[in-house]
């Protein structure tokens, strides 16, 4: 029997559905607001906002915060590493299919 | 037939790849700026023509549209947008030769210095260069063909007695904006209702 790939660990911080959804969102753009993200995750305002905490926490995203017509806008961005990450994730996610066809 | 944990690493994938994709398909939400562009001075040629005080048919639609314009890009913005370089870039194009065009239109009709066909000539061709641009920058193949819509209409202007202009601009107007922003448009209500 030929020697496998070990099995690859899921990150956990990119493995979080919101999470992963707002990292592939964020990886076809070069910025993204909240509202936006809102809407296309379809998350609630506090969910997607302990998400983005997490995410940013990790290092993965980075966030500007202004103000627009005395509104505060917030502007969310990839990091290197969160592409780092999320791409890696996806690695993992194919060996494992891989795997798991074998 | 999947295992619950191939089902679990399929989902996975679409996800990223579904929201890749809406990511990316910013793109298509400026359908109506070519609706309001191309039916704005559709309704200011029938003014001119048709309804009372023709002079000030066309700044009254242009301001029109151009307050519309605004309104509308705000309320977009309210409901969230994601940026990209590319898309800031193909705006800056269309503002700088919006811009260009009121100045032409406006200079030509203040100062009476440019003759009718150098003017239809200059504004044709002044509005084949975004939608060419844009395609280039954004490689699409369909904005090109309404960038050869007003090249067309730019030789034509050339060649054409001027009593054919108002006829040429309204094509133009139609198949070069109407029908592209017409299509724009549908493809970004199709992708929403998927």
């Amino acid at each position: 029997m030929p020697e496998s790939d070990p099995i690859p660990e899921l990150n956990p911080i990119v493995h979080g559905q919101l999470r992963l959804a707002v990292l592939s969102l964020l990886s076809a753009v070069d910025q993204g607001d909240f509202r936006w993200l809102r809407d296309k995750t379809r998350a609630t305002d506090g969910n997607l906002g302990a998400n983005l905490a997490k995410l940013e926490q990790a290092g993965y995203i980075s966030v500007n915060k202004s103000f627009i017509a005395n509104k505060p806008n917030s502007l969310y961005r990839l990091t290197p590493a969160g592409r780092k990450a999320l791409a890696e994730y996806v690695q993992s996610l194919k060996k494992l299919l891989a795997a798991s066809i074998d | 037939m999947q295992s619950p944990e191939q089902a679990e690493i399929v989902n996975r994938l679409t996800l990223i790849e579904e929201m890749i994709a809406s990511g990316r398909r910013n793109t298509q939400r400026w359908g109506w700026v070519f609706l309001l562009w191309g039916i704005g001075p559709l309704i200011a040629m029938f003014w001119e023509t048709h309804w009372p005080h023709p002079p000030v048919a066309w700044p009254v639609v242009l301001a029109g549209c151009t307050i519309l314009n605004g309104v509308l890009i705000k309320i977009r913005k309210r409901t969230g947008e994601g940026r990209t370089v590319t898309m800031h870039s193909v705006g800056a194009v269309w503002v700088s030769t919006a811009f260009t065009v009121l100045l032409v239109i406006l200079g030509s009709a203040l100062s009476g210095s440019l003759q009718l066909r150098s003017m239809y000539v200059a504004l044709f061709a002044l509005v084949a260069v975004p939608h060419s641009a844009s395609s280039i920058i954004l490689r699409w193949p369909v904005q090109f063909l309404a960038a050869g819509v007003w090249w067309a209409a730019c030789l034509a202007a050339l060649i054409l007695p001027t009593t054919s202009f108002h006829l040429l601009s309204m094509i133009s107007l139609f198949v070069g904006n109407i029908v592209f922003g017409s299509w724009l448009t549908y493809r970004e209500w199709n992708h929403q209702d998927a």
